[in-house]
């Protein structure tokens, strides 16, 4: 008798004990790295994401459901008493949102990458009059933010006025001299996130 | 017969398949240990070394005996060693930290220092340099031989670490350490894509 004929079972069974190897190996992927990184691209369709994600926090999960438009982007000099320290130029990214009130819509975070992929982030080479002001990357109106979660006690509290069904607002990135975004990214729980052209 | 062979050398084979492996395991560093483990990167003074999230530089060598910031101001019977990070991020993370001197002694020196400032370097974007000059309170006895630990910002370890030689001499601490003055440190100043 061959020694294939003798061990056809052991072939059959081979690959199927690789891909659970494989998949019993794979949880630092699955579990760690994708969720933890931009893996999950929300489509643009006429200018607007249709963002959707889960926040979970204190054993209770939300649902997150936001429409974002970009407007566009442009070159200021200051907003809000932040300015771009020396060697760069404070590119603002305006946005308009539409949320059912009742959706938390805080703790956005928006980058801008340019035609090599590198990423320019929010406060970095910065600086804040710290008279002036109130946050400028919040995504949310300030004083009308919508539920926020409290994280010491879990529970969702209200702002003192509820927000717009629609909203704009306007994140700020300082890049250096002589480097365009070419996508501005938004998020709020990773690994979904939506990618706009800078034109 | 030829059976019962064939079944003890398949049985040798086994244990000594088990015995290589398990020697082979015990050579092997453990989980933690591969999990914590640096990456370092030498360089020298005014040299830019490239570690995983940009490019680090470490100049103007000095010490001190008074550190002012801020208005506020720390003096030690021990000595200040000053110098200047400059880092370059190549858009992965905006800052580097932390960062730490090893003395000549091999004792480590780091954490929140008298004066109140954290040993960090940053923030800044892609391609913009930053330089952020600091102070780290160490004993007299570690300045000669010292060097200078620079770390990724999101993994103090497992990840690349620039350790920079400031090639400082016995004769050149004493020196050091005789003038030791007054030092202050300034905001973090940028521009350029140095080093």
């Amino acid at each position: 008798m061959s020694w294939w004929k003798r061990n056809w079972r052991w072939l059959i069974v081979l690959p199927i004990a690789v891909v659970a190897a494989g998949f019993a190996s794979s949880h630092r992927l699955l579990e760690i790295y994708w969720p933890s990184d931009p893996t999950s691209e929300v489509a643009v369709e006429s200018e607007t994401a249709h963002y959707t994600s889960s926040l979970t926090n204190a054993g209770v999960t939300y649902e997150r459901a936001i429409d974002v438009t970009f407007d566009g982007a442009q070159i200021v000099e200051s907003v809000e008493g932040l300015t771009a320290v020396e060697g760069a130029r404070l590119w603002a990214f305006d946005f308009t949102m539409a949320a059912d009130p009742e959706v938390i819509a805080d703790g956005c975070t928006v980058i801008a990458l340019d035609s090599d992929g590198r990423q320019y982030f929010p406060r970095a080479a910065t600086r804040q009059d710290v008279s002036a002001g109130a946050l400028v990357d919040s995504c949310v109106p300030f004083g009308a933010e919508g539920p926020t979660i409290d994280y010491f006690s879990g529970e969702l509290i209200d702002s003192a006025t509820p927000r717009p069904a629609q909203w704009t607002t306007t994140s700020v990135i300082a890049i250096p001299d002589g480097v365009e975004p070419r996508t501005v990214r938004i998020y709020w729980d990773l690994p979904r996130y939506a990618d706009f052209p800078v034109r | 017969m030829a059976k019962r062979v064939m079944k003890l050398s398949a049985a040798a084979i086994a244990i000594a398949a088990f015995a290589a492996g398990s020697s082979i395991n015990s050579l092997l560093p453990d989980r933690e240990a591969v999990l914590n483990e640096t990456f370092p990167v030498h360089g020298t003074v005014e040299q830019a070394v490239e570690i995983r999230t940009g490019s680090v530089s470490v100049g103007d060598v000095g010490t001190a005996r008074t550190v002012t910031r801020f208005g506020a101001t720390a003096q030690t019977s021990a000595v200040f060693l000053t110098f200047t990070v400059t880092y370059v991020p190549n858009g992965i993370e905006t800052s580097v930290a932390p960062i730490e001197v090893e003395g000549g002694n091999s004792h480590v020196f780091g954490g929140i220092q008298p004066y109140g400032g954290l040993l960090k370097c940053g923030a800044s974007q892609a391609g913009l340099a930053v330089s952020c000059p600091l102070a780290v309170e160490i004993a007299k006895d570690a300045l000669a031989g010292a060097s200078v630990r620079i770390y990724n910002y999101s993994s103090a370890s497992g990840d690349d670490v620039a350790v920079i030689d400031l090639g400082i001499s016995e004769e050149d601490a004493t020196e050091l350490i005789a003038t030791a003055g007054t030092f202050e440190i300034a905001d973090p100043s940028y521009g350029g894509a140095k080093p």
